[in-house]
């Protein structure tokens, strides 16, 4: 009963904080050599080696190491070992919640609940909370003063920037410092250096996603039904990132802050790596197109980029819908 | 006695710590979240869609994201327009078949409302 017990507590847990692992029920499909050029040919897809030297300078906390990893198949591999430094290497983290109903929008963040809206978390906004999710319970701000419910101080940040919010944190806009986490919190991912594609799609779950050029972890989709079930904002800044006290800053929407590297053939930009090794592209090309050819877990391969995947949008709270690849255990 | 203890520590937590989910996870179901909706009593893979502003149509299938499946957008947003069926009525004599400008139509009245009932609205699934 004891053992029970403390396994679902622990399983429990980890669920609902989000763990750094995702679904793996599949085994890869068949792969070719490698070429000098670090370019793959399986039986039908291209596929590209992962490159270190795409991530920004000082996105990375610590040299790049290649180590022996097990696929999520089961199968041996060679990965790099990326460690990010937590904190965007190419911009200051913006501000997040307003201090009063009469903020503007430059002064402030965003908001998004993955049904296709991206909200300034402005004085308006923070007002008109319970029409828009026709709940009478929202009640972010004071009335007679103006003042905002921030989450303001380390306690505050702890106890909200959670999925299970702490009562007395309900009704209030949750934002959390850097210097809460020691200015950033570095995290080490394993990545198959050659992407090792899977026979069939592996979830995402409720891990993480990938690595940011710019040193950033790109997460899951943020709970917005925990979120707004507690009636408080993770507010995220104009970049689509948010503090907490465990995973520190980290992204749950391609924003554009991150791409970096501009593709000389107009197709969009590269931000990120999948924890399966595969490229992540923005949503649109230099036209402001999207492909109408995405797989499942919004993928497609081209000639000059093998097998990549292109972000949703910021709004849609997800960056992509599955790992094509087979991920690191 | 310190095992035991540890073991009741453990169990008060458990529940307290289930009890705060479960009332997160229970007021959750009252959030208007399309893209979850979308997927609710599908399996994975299964095409959904959700519209966006009475206007955007979303279209993808449902994935496992934080064990919950939802609907991943995988194809361009598409505008919500009024299409025709293939009958090939031209769009333009439909909007211009106002009983005001019968007078001066080719088209009988007849026409006009047997082209109406070609008018038929995009399929939506939310």
């Amino acid at each position: 009963m004891k053992a029970t017990l403390t396994i679902f507590s622990t399983l429990l847990a980890i669920s609902l904080l989000g763990a750094c692992s995702s679904d793996s029920d599949s085994s890869s499909s068949e792969q070719s050599t490698t070429s000098d050029t670090g370019t793959t040919t399986t039986s039908d897809v291209l596929v590209r080696e992962l490159d270190p030297n795409l991530f920004d300078a000082n996105a990375l906390s610590d040299s790049v190491a290649t180590t022996t990893c097990t696929l999520s198949n089961g199968e041996t591999s060679q990965c790099y070992e990326i460690t990010v430094a937590g904190v965007p290497s190419n911009y200051t983290i913006g501000s997040f919640c307003p201090r009063d109903i009469y903020a503007t929008a430059d002064e402030v963040g965003i908001w998004f609940d993955g049904s296709g809206e991206v909200y300034d978390i402005d004085g308006d906004f923070i007002q008109n909370l319970a029409t828009l999710y026709n709940d009478s319970n929202w009640q972010l701000y004071d009335p007679v003063t103006g003042q905002v419910n921030v989450t303001d101080t380390l306690e505050a940040c702890d106890g909200a920037a959670r999925p299970n919010v702490a009562a007395e944190y309900q009704n209030h806009c949750v934002e959390c410092s850097i210097d809460y986490v020691n200015g950033g919190v570095s995290e080490t991912f394993l990545i198959p250096i050659t992407p090792v594609l899977a026979s069939s799609a592996n979830s995402v779950g409720n891990g993480n996603v990938g690595v940011s050029l710019n040193g950033v972890t790109i997460a899951a989709p943020a709970p917005v039904d925990a979120i707004l079930g507690a009636y408080t904002i993770a507010a995220f800044d104009d970049c689509a990132g948010h503090i907490n006290p465990v995973a520190g800053y980290h992204y749950h929407g391609s924003a554009g802050c991150s791409e970096l590297l501009i593709e000389e053939d107009g197709h969009a930009s590269m931000f990120a790596y999948a924890l399966d090794g595969f490229g992540i592209y923005g949503m649109l090309d230099a036209q402001g197109n999207e492909a109408s050819d995405l797989d499942n877990c919004r993928g497609h391969e081209d000639e000059t980029r093998g097998y990549h995947y292109h972000a949703a949008s910021v709004a849609e709270n997800m960056f992509i819908g599955c790992f094509s690849g087979e991920t690191a255990q | 006695m310190r095992n035991y203890l540890s073991f009741t520590h453990k169990l008060a937590c458990s529940i307290i710590f289930m009890s705060v989910s479960c009332l997160a996870a229970a007021h959750g179901q009252h959030v208007n979240t399309k893209p979850w909706k979308a997927c609710e009593e599908a399996i994975k893979d299964a095409p959904c869609s959700y519209v966006v502003n009475e206007t955007d149509l979303y279209k993808g299938s449902c994935q496992a994201m934080s064990e919950v499946l939802m609907c991943v957008r995988n194809m361009p947003i598409e505008k919500i327009e009024y299409k025709f069926n293939t009958l090939n009525v031209d769009p333009n004599f439909i909007i211009e078949a106002h009983p005001h400008e019968h007078i001066n139509s080719t088209h009988s009245h007849k026409d006009n409302e047997q082209a109406k009932k070609t008018l038929e609205k995009v399929e939506i699934k939310q």
